[in-house]
């Protein structure tokens, strides 16, 4: 057996700065939130005093400001712009002529303000005169628009361009943002979603080109609107793809990291356990669990070397209790070992089945070779 | 005027040195004429043999009391190696904690310690926690409650790997408890280094890295029998051996610490 490679302290480091940067990252949102609250109450002060309306429209400004710099403007249909009821005037028409005429000429000059359903917060002279321009949309800025749904997203986004996340880790976040994003959806429900429609792909030879997740917004989106139809499977395709995940590595690698046992969970996010490893020892007993868990941190075993282990635990062992698939493929070898095998058995008198556990072995073989027989 | 520092000793690994490191620093510090106490805040009471003390104390008498709901300020603190120094204390730990713990399931008792030091001021110029090496509730109490904490860890990849995983949990449970500000990361403290290359080849990797990431490191301290027989003697370092080379590391924390009270 060749030298060993011992473990790299960089990739603890990467996972330390990873989680800091995604703390940072939620408390700076947090002090710009705080700094928008505080502007807020300051307008809502200055307006229930009957304050010199100059000053109310300079704080207005202040928090506009303070938006466009935390999150940028956005072009908002007009259409779904919503008037404020608790706005106290009623008649705006000189106002309107003269916007008119200022947006006609100069265009747009400041972002109306929105509350996140749409209502308008600041802005209404400018709503009302968009559409006698046949505007369709107006820039506008959102009032607490970061809610957590959106910082659990942006905080996967940050740490995706480092290795740090385990499969384990990256499922969990992954099934909470689904949960966040799509309406009606179990988080529980999404790995199975996601591996019916892989397989389905793939039936119909029509999987998805294997760099689809790096691919620009409109690629994705014609390639998922032409190869699904249910608006459930589309919204979830796209919405990985828009996190750079490619919902069949997904499928192969991220998402059985969940069905994990407890103690494979833990030793994965504890003692820095491999999931690949931990993937290879969850078919195994929870007793020898416990010991496969040993022997891959003591010795560090790669995958291959953990397959070997397991390997050597079934001769130990005498008769084999699990199995490993090795390969991918199927040889003449294996074709032929089969047949062979059950050509043997052929020879072996019916007595010699009538035993209670041949019994169940056999009837699982019956059952094995009718779902092969499906599947080829 | 000083300021109280409320130092809890923390990890992501199990025996790598923080009971060591609590009643040594204790006692290092009570040795500057500072008030020392040091508040056991492990089930396993492993204080009460590291000074030889009554193992089975009434839970009234340990820090378990201070969860209970009862508290009123009764910090029985037991005056420890009265020989060598005057003002350095236990709150013994122990099996009664193990009782109180269903209290902590409440943000309520998560933030008792805390509270008992605030309502109930000592005037004691340092409070360590010694805590239990599982990330949970105990060790979340002393967070609530710190004003500092100190991070020993020994160099293999077990014990790396759990400073990671005692960072993360550390920023998630500020930030769930609205601690404001956090608990300063006073720094790591390198030790039981063995002889083998593997242990030196780890510690040349990390300190750098800490240090890069503005976190101070202290020490190495090597694996010494030493430490092994001051416990067995139930007498801090020092007292086991008035010079030892690990002394320089302990000096240098104590004057970090007292650094901290001004
Ligand atoms: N530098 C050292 N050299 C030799 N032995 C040491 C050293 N540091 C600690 N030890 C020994 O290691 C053992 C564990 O130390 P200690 O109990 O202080 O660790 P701990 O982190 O408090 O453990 P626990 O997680 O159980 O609370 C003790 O027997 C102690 O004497
Ligand atoms: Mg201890």
């Amino acid at each position: 057996m060749g030298r060993r490679k011992k473990v790299n302290v960089d990739d603890f480091f990467a996972e330390v700065d990873q989680t800091s940067e995604v703390h940072t990252l939620r408390s700076e949102v947090q002090t710009l939130k705080d700094q928008e609250t505080e502007l807020r109450a300051q307008i809502e002060k200055l307006k229930a005093e009957q304050s010199n309306p100059e000053d109310v429209e300079q704080e207005i400004q202040r928090l506009r400001e303070h938006l466009l710099e935390s999150q940028g403007k956005v072009k908002f249909p007009i259409s779904k712009i919503k008037r404020n009821e608790n706005q106290p005037r009623q008649s705006f028409t000189e106002e309107v002529e003269a916007m008119k005429l200022s947006l006609q000429q100069e265009g747009q000059l400041q972002p109306v303000i929105l509350f996140e359903d749409g209502t308008l917060f600041d802005g209404e002279c400018r709503w009302r005169a968009a559409p006698e321009l046949d505007w369709e949309t107006l820039d506008a800025v959102f009032m607490a628009q970061l809610d957590p749904k959106e910082l659990r997203r942006k905080a996967y986004l940050t740490s995706l361009h480092r290795k740090g996340l385990n499969a384990l880790d990256k499922a969990e976040a992954l099934i909470a943002i689904a949960g966040d994003h799509i309406e009606a959806l179990n988080p529980l429900e999404v790995p199975k979603i996601i591996n019916r429609v892989i397989m389905r792909l793939k039936r119909n030879n029509s999987a998805l080109p294997s760099n689809l997740q790096t691919q620009p917004k409109e690629v994705q989106e014609k390639h998922i609107r032409q190869s699904l139809q249910d608006s459930q499977e589309i919204e979830l395709f796209l919405l990985y793809l828009g996190l750079q995940e490619h919902p069949a590595t997904l499928n192969r690698n991220v998402f059985p990291a969940l069905k994990l046992s407890s103690i494979l969970k833990q030793s994965v996010r504890k003692q820095g356990l491999g999931c690949p490893q931990a993937l290879l020892l969850n078919r195994l007993d929870p007793e020898i669990q416990r010991q496969g868990i040993e022997a891959v941190l003591k010795g560090q075993l790669s995958i291959a070397q953990t397959k070997k282990w397991i390997k050597d635990q079934n001769k130990q062992e005498g008769k084999p209790k699990f199995s490993i698939v090795e390969a991918n493929t199927i040889t003449e070898d294996d074709k032929e070992q089969i047949v062979r095998e059950a050509t043997n058995l052929k020879a072996l008198n019916l007595e010699a089945w009538q035993n209670l556990e041949v019994i169940a072995k056999v009837k699982q073989v019956q059952r094995l070779l009718q779902e092969i027989k499906e599947l080829t | 005027m000083t300021r109280q520092v409320r130092l809890a000793i923390m990890t992501g690994a199990g025996g790598v040195g923080k009971t060591t490191l609590s009643v040594n620093l204790g006692y290092e510090i009570a040795r500057r004429n500072k008030k020392v106490a040091i508040f056991d805040l492990d089930p396993q009471g492993s204080i009460n043999v590291a000074c030889r003390l009554n193992k089975m104390p009434a839970a009234r008498k340990t820090t378990a009391w201070i969860y209970s709901g009862f508290f009123g300020g009764e910090y029985s603190l037991t005056p420890v190696w009265e020989d060598n120094v005057n003002n350095l204390s236990v709150f013994q730990g122990g099996s009664p904690l193990f009782k109180i713990m269903p209290m902590l399931a409440q943000q309520e008792g998560i933030l008792a310690l805390r509270k008992a030091l605030e309502t109930y001021p000592l005037k004691e110029d340092l409070i360590i926690f010694d805590c239990p090496a599982t990330l949970e509730t105990l060790p979340r109490t002393a967070l609530a409650a710190a004003t500092h904490l100190l991070i020993p860890l020994v160099p293999d990849p077990k014990a790396i790997d759990g400073t990671r995983v005692l960072i993360d949990w550390y920023l998630k449970s500020c930030e769930e408890m609205d601690l404001n500000p956090k608990p300063e990361i006073l720094g790591f403290v390198i030790n039981n280094v063995e002889k083998g290359a593997e242990h030196q080849r780890l510690t040349d990797a990390i300190i750098p890295r800490y240090e890069e990431r503005g976190w101070q490191v202290f020490g190495p301290i090597r694996h010494y029998t030493s430490f092994v027989n001051a416990w067995s003697e139930a007498v801090p370092l020092r007292v086991h051996r008035t010079t030892h080379p690990a002394l320089p590391a302990l000096e240098e924390i104590r004057d970090e610490v007292i650094g901290r009270m001004k």
